[in-house]
């Protein structure tokens, strides 16, 4: 047998609990916009049962832990995802711009200048004596010079751009890795205290994980207190437990690149994804390679105009020397190309010991241009520029086409994310209706209860 | 599966961004004309493309050299032209001449026009053309002859120019003046001696050397004539070659106007569908269903 003032209990509890209720579903709610909220249900169950006798009464309603959707494994693999989307994202980037460099120069630039250069020769050669046909030659190979360089020096100027990104880069890292630290620890407490202050907790930290992503490839665990330990694809550690490992810069010993430093070591080449292993990739493996094409072109250039140009006589009869300057190295040729002639008489157009008005040694310098050269692979060098521009295209596409994989395959795992985790308005309408209901019935319970608890009450007191 | 209202606005923005992203590709497309607006837009495509604009200038050149070969080479054959005329002419005064009926007054008149048109073949074989003697060889900034006494000297070398005026093709540009001259020099300086002489029969020999000089000229205004339609022949072709590789050109790079219109239209659609659908689907929830 119960007492009436055990059934207001169970009625307040009932209240209570259907309150609570009504609380998460209005949390979720208001959340529903939060990015990196995931939805929260209340746990009601029923009280344990208490025997009086032989019989079993029930104690209402317990409002139990309140559980918290999350995807551990859904949260890791867009972790994966997103290094993966970050590092394509900064190499489409910069290779948009380098594609644009080599498009924009279709109608002028490096292309025609080649062109117009090794014409200029063959122009020569119909009037070999003629000072403007000659000086015409000095203004194309200036202008050779200056477009090489040109192109140079954009490339080198995206390569400089790349520091900015990666020193912006580590920064935020060390916000961030030394955010989750703290939130580390502020999980393991809620954790051992069971508070409820947890599921938020743990969407913060996990929001960071997100952004770390986009930035750094790595890797990470939770342990059994709740701490997340991240490493490097090398394992060297950025967060463990509640410390974070602070990234550094420091500039390389030529002054020209940033070197990332984590605890005293150079972990540069273990960054290999996320934005910052994009930025590395473009500024030490695909930029460089493409400037290293540029100084081929260069060397070969002037190795073979040079080697030629001595075969022949110039205006006064001497043997012609050296047409570009020779340079002490294949490294950085394209930037330094220079004439080493200074006047159109230094022009050595006829073959060896003829007058001036021989035109052999012009028509050879302009057939250079179709020449297969040895340090080319055996390209000529409008082939081989042909292929620098084939590169470039592919590069750019192959990462463009990366970039959109990434973003699709983001989508998908989001949305398969947000299936479990979000909340869904009508979701969350019904469960309004719910609790409403139970809360009202219990209401009405407690009016039933109370009139009841009155009329006892009336025949007892009077 | 449970679908929130997160999830359709995910999925809804990710569609429209990959339509906008294709319109602006397609609308590029028609404004510019072409389908290669970045060299990712097909890399094969833009390597082949410096390759056809390298050909394209290369023919350029070519129409130059052929233009200025012609030019050329047409000055030289309407020098060799007026010599021959020349000798003819000098050849019939010389005949008279020879007449043993010809009297001293006749062939010191003879005498002085005979040096005059040799004077004046002189001077043609001295043409220079922009300041450049077109039949010094290489020596072209100095006359390519001179001339004492009655001595004709050549001051020039054997150098021959040639020029390439297409793949494989090469035309001469300049005949050796020592070459196509010597031996009229020789045979006029041999005439005038004979004729000052008033040595009938030195005369007759100098005339009899005549046969063999319009020959050697006649040899070299062949070879020039040789050339001239070897340029003429060349350059019926530059168009035919330059429409090849423009066609070839247009293939690879521009856009088929009406299909990228078309196709632009179709992916508009596609946007203003989905825009639409997006603004039915999102009005209603639960919410506004309840009380």
């Amino acid at each position: 047998m119960s007492s009436l003032f055990a059934s207001l209990g169970l009625a307040q509890s009932a209240l209570r609990a259907q309150q609570f209720g009504l609380q998460i579903t209005q949390q979720n709610i208001g959340n529903a916009n939060s990015p990196g909220y995931t939805r929260e249900r209340a746990n009601l169950f029923p009280g344990d049962p208490v025997t009086i006798g032989t019989t079993q009464l029930g104690t209402g309603v317990a409002i139990g832990p309140v559980e918290s959707f999350r995807n551990r494994f859904l949260d890791f693999r867009i972790s994966q995802e997103m290094q993966t989307q970050g590092e394509f994202g900064s190499k489409s980037l910069a290779l948009e711009q380098v594609d644009a460099f080599l498009s924009a120069s279709a109608s002028g630039g490096l292309e025609k200048a080649l062109s117009d250069f090794f014409n200029s020769f063959s122009s020569l050669a119909n009037a070999p004596e003629d000072m403007t046909l000659r000086q015409q030659v000095i203004v194309r190979a200036q202008e050779l010079s200056t477009q090489f360089g040109v192109i140079y020096d954009k490339i080198q100027n995206l390569q400089a751009l790349q520091n900015r990104v990666i020193a912006d880069d580590v920064n935020e890292i060390d916000s961030i890795t030394s955010g989750i630290a703290s939130l580390n620890k502020q999980i393991a407490a809620a954790q051992a205290l069971k508070s409820s202050d947890e599921p938020t907790l743990r969407d913060q930290r996990q929001e960071l994980i997100d952004k770390l992503s986009g930035l750094i490839d790595f890797s990470y665990f939770e342990n059994d207190s709740g701490m997340i330990t991240i490493v490097t694809r090398q394992g060297s550690p950025l967060v463990e437990s509640d410390q974070s490992h602070e990234m550094q810069t420091v500039a390389s010993s030529d002054g020209q690149n940033l070197r990332v430093i984590l605890d005293d070591s150079d972990i540069t080449s273990e960054i290999q994804s996320g934005e910052m292993g994009g930025a590395l990739a473009i500024r030490d493996q695909v930029l460089p390679s493409y400037l290293k094409q540029l100084d081929d072109m260069a060397d070969s250039l002037i190795t073979e105009v040079n080697a030629q140009h001595k075969l022949g006589s110039d205006y006064s009869g001497a043997q012609g020397g050296n047409f570009f300057l020779e340079l002490g190295s294949k490294e950085g040729a394209a930037k330094s190309l220079a004439l080493a002639i200074s006047k159109p008489t230094q022009i050595a157009a006829a073959s060896l010991g003829a007058g001036p008005g021989s035109n052999s040694n012009a028509l050879a310098m302009a057939d250079l241009s179709g020449k297969k050269m040895a340090a080319l692979n055996g390209s000529s060098l409008g082939d081989y520029y042909a292929n620098l521009v084939f590169t470039v295209g592919s590069d750019n596409r192959s990462a463009g086409d990366g970039l959109q994989t990434q973003n699709a395959v983001l989508v998908q795992l989001q949305n398969q994310r947000d299936s479990f985790s979000g909340v869904s308005l009508d979701e969350e309408a019904t469960n309004i209706l719910r609790y409403q209901k139970a809360y009202e019935g219990a209401a009405r319970f407690m009016q039933v209860v109370s009139s009841l608890t009155d009329e006892i009450l009336q025949l007892v007191g009077g | 599966m449970r679908v929130t209202q997160s999830m359709s606005y995910r999925s809804f923005l990710a569609n429209v961004e990959n339509l906008n992203s294709r319109l602006e590709d397609a609308s590029q497309q028609v404004s510019s004309g072409k389908k290669l607006n970045h060299l990712k837009d097909s890399p094969t495509g833009s390597a082949e493309l410096v390759e056809l604009r390298s050909e394209l200038s290369r023919i350029d050149q070519f129409r130059s050299n052929s233009d200025s070969s012609n030019f050329v080479l047409n000055a030289t054959d309407s020098v060799l032209t007026s010599v021959f005329n020349l000798l003819t002419d000098i050849f019939t005064r010389g005949s008279e001449a020879a007449s043993d009926t010809a009297t001293q007054a006749t062939r010191d008149t003879i005498l002085k026009e005979i040096r005059g048109m040799r004077d004046q073949i002189f001077s043609l074989a001295n043409t220079k053309l922009s300041g450049r003697s077109i039949f010094a060889g290489s020596r072209v900034t100095a006359p390519a002859f001179s001339i004492s006494d009655n001595t004709v000297t050549y001051l020039g070398d054997e150098v021959i120019n040639t020029i390439k005026i297409s793949d494989g093709v090469q035309v001469t540009q300049n005949v050796v003046g020592s070459e196509a001259f010597t031996s009229v020099f020789n045979t006029l300086q041999d005439l005038i001696s004979a004729i000052h002489a008033h040595d009938s029969a030195s005369i007759k020999a100098a005339l009899g050397q005549f046969s063999t000089t319009f020959g050697k000229l006649s040899e070299f205004r062949a070879k020039v004539g040789v050339e001239l339609s070897k340029i003429q022949s060349v350059q019926l072709e530059y168009d035919g070659m330059e429409s090849t590789i423009k066609t070839r050109q247009s293939g690879v790079e521009d856009a088929n106007l009406a299909e990228a219109i078309t196709q632009m239209n179709q992916i508009q659609t596609a946007l203003q569908a989905s825009l639409a659908a997006q603004g039915a689907v999102s009005k209603k929830n639960l919410f506004d269903f309840l009380g």
